[in-house]
């Protein structure tokens, strides 16, 4: 759920608790204030007509006070008994034949020494339309109030939002090999402020050790080389010493072997890391078909050591803008990966079209692990030729030219296949 | 033949000079930027093996004045760094060949002998031994005058074991310099003996010397 959302619920609840619980209060006190007030002037009224009746003295008083109409009613009683009483009664009104809720005063009086009973009735109509009206009106504002509210919260937060949600889009597309510092936009509220210092702090040093640490493998493999290639070349002057036995020639071997290996691994780690650098910008158009066909032509001791059996087909020259190196250092890591990996007299085919490239072999018969084969120093054999770098490299390479890499195990066959057009192919990333 | 190695660690330009010496080159050296200039002031060179990356200057600047002044035959630029762009400025500065270390020093042996050749003799010279002759430029190869059918691999085999006469050549770096850097492929240099046995037979069928030995399994040796 979003913040946003979070806080408009709380208000909301908050709102439609007060709503619930002030309309009916607002209906109840009103009334009460108006029936206090309708029957004041019920006392007064009654007072009033005391006084005056008193004063009209001679004449028969109540043939006068039948003029007053329905709303005033005398009544002779025998004796006096002190009564005086307040009440609501719903009556036919007989103006509008409804039935009308009247506020009635009965009191038992003495005028001129005679007790009588005064009945004067009010007819609520009229402040029952205003308490209405009133409720109704207090109830719209309520519902503009929070109409408003949430009206103004939503546009209020999109605007006080935007610099973190810009922040984050940052953070998303922020990557530590970027050449680039982030840049987040200015803004003047306090905490996002803060955040965005934070977030450009943290970036800043991790880009930085980044970078420190690119610099270090890449000149700690390149101090490495000198001394590597003194190791080669002591071990090719020890060849040439005489008299040699054959157990040491057997230790100058391995030592050779190993000083091999160990630049190969410095080599492909220089490349590694010049990936990372982008140390490969230069492109050209490149026809795979011409790379494949070359590559296997170099491998070709390799395929008839093995005896494999290769089949390519190639639909279509394919062509890549791309660097010509990298294109080389892809179809090389995986063919030969797929020769190292196979069995003698196994299978190794080829497909290759406009939207991909497809190498198949015979090998292992259990399925690679597709989740590790391209971390550094993953290894599916204990061959000792494998660094175990060479598909990252792959990798490496696919990302920085917009290709996908999928791995898959069918029949018996491990699977490469690069997809130079991810985007048109049907194919998701995988 | 005069070489000039210019290189800065010691134990690399002492391993080069041993290497080379064994031949017939007369190799003299340079360790900094500073007196490899002085050096190249006053003499001349068949071949100058440059490492870029001197402690008081870049190779690339030896280079360029080289190329001011129209010496830049025989330059074998050896880098411990491998950068493309490296390469690229090495050559297009009229250097003949890039090396990246660490290296082979046979493969070393191998170039300049090509490099000497081409300069010496406009790449025209018959390499003569005894009754073995091999034409670099038309890549041919006569036992006895008479022509000896060699692929191409077998060919360049020969021509490397012979640039490297007298010396036994690890079979890594005929594997190296056979597959251009792709001999982590194979498992085993198998591929080797292969070519070689091939090489032999075909050499000794035109009744040529068995010239090619092997040496206790660590390498080959052409044996002169």
């Amino acid at each position: 759920m979003k913040l946003l959302n979070r806080s408009i619920q709380s208000y909301l609840l908050y709102a439609i608790g007060i709503f619930i619980i002030s309309v009916p209060l607002f209906y109840f006190v009103i009334r009460q204030i108006i029936s206090n007030d309708v029957d004041r002037a019920l006392r007064l009224q009654k007072t009033e007509l005391i006084k005056r009746i008193e004063r009209i003295s001679d004449r028969d008083p109540f043939a006068i006070l039948d003029a007053f109409g329905p709303d005033i009613i005398f009544n002779r009683l025998k004796e006096y008994r002190f009564y005086d009483s307040l009440y609501t009664i719903q009556k036919i009104s007989p103006a509008t034949q409804y039935p009308v809720s009247y506020r009635i005063l009965e009191s038992n009086v003495l005028i001129r020494g005679l007790p009588y009973k005064i009945v004067v009735q009010n007819s609520l109509v009229n402040s029952q339309d205003l308490i209405k009206s009133i409720v109704f009106i207090m109830a719209l504002l309520l519902v503009l109030i929070i109409a408003g509210l949430l009206l103004i919260n939503q546009r209020l937060s999109k605007k006080l939002w935007y610099p973190f949600n810009n922040t984050l889009t940052q953070l998303q597309q922020f990557r530590v090999d970027n050449p680039e510092a982030i840049r987040l936009m200015e803004t003047d509220i306090d905490e996002f402020a803060n955040l965005n210092n934070a977030i450009g702090t943290l970036s800043e040093n991790n880009r930085r050790l980044f970078v420190l640490q690119k610099e270090f493998t890449e000149n700690a493999s390149h101090e490495m080389q000198t001394p590597l290639a003194v190791l080669q070349g002591k071990l090719e002057l020890l060849m040439q010493t005489a008299p040699i036995s054959e157990e040491q020639a057997a230790l100058i071997n391995d030592l050779s072997d190993a000083a091999r290996r160990m630049s190969r691994l410095n080599k492909t780690l220089l490349l590694l890391t010049r990936l990372d650098n982008n140390q490969f910008a230069e492109k050209e158009e490149v026809s795979l078909r011409e790379i494949v066909e070359k590559i296997l032509a170099q491998f070709s001791d390799a395929i008839a050591a093995r005896q494999l059996q290769v089949s390519a087909v190639y639909t279509d020259p394919a062509y890549c803008t791309m660097n010509k190196a990298l294109a080389e250092v892809l179809v090389s890591n995986l063919l030969g990966n797929a020769i190292r990996h196979n069995i003698p007299s196994g299978i190794l085919s080829v497909y290759l079209d406009q939207d991909k490239l497809t190498i198949k072999n015979s090998g292992k018969p259990t399925p690679l692990d597709p989740e590790k084969i391209y971390t550094r120093f993953y290894k599916s054999s204990t061959d000792s030729h494998s660094i175990g770098l060479g598909l990252e490299i792959v990798q490496k390479i696919c990302r920085m030219n917009g290709f996908t890499v999928h791995y898959g195990f069918a029949d018996d066959l491990h699977c490469f296949s690069v997809h130079l057009k991810p985007g048109i192919s049907s194919f998701s990333a995988g | 033949m005069k070489i000039l190695v210019i290189e800065d660690e010691a134990e690399l330009r002492k391993s080069i000079v041993d290497y080379l010496g064994s031949e017939r080159y007369l190799c003299e050296t340079a360790a900094d930027y500073q007196s490899a200039r002085e050096r190249l002031d006053s003499f001349d060179y068949d071949c100058i093996l440059l490492d870029l990356g001197l402690p008081d200057g870049n190779g690339l600047n030896i280079l360029q004045e080289l190329k001011e002044n129209k010496k830049t035959e025989g330059v074998i630029i050896i880098s411990a760094r491998n950068a493309i762009d490296d390469r690229i400025t090495g050559l297009n500065l009229g250097a003949d060949d890039y090396l990246s270390k660490p290296f082979h020093l046979s493969e070393l042996g191998a170039r300049i002998a090509a490099i000497i050749r081409r300069r010496k003799f406009d790449g025209n010279n018959i390499i003569q031994l005894n009754e073995l002759a091999i034409d670099p430029a038309a890549k041919t190869v006569t036992v006895h005058h008479k022509p000896v059918d060699l692929t191409r691999k077998e060919y360049d085999l020969l021509v490397y074991l012979v640039s490297n006469k007298n010396r036994v050549i690890s079979k890594n770096a005929i594997a190296e310099h056979l597959t251009m850097d792709d001999a982590d492929v194979f498992d085993n240099f198998d591929f080797i003996y292969a070519h070689i046995k091939n090489l032999k037979k075909k050499l000794s069928r035109a009744g040529c010397t068995d010239y090619i030995k092997s040496v206790y399994g660590m390498g080959y040796k052409f044996d002169i």
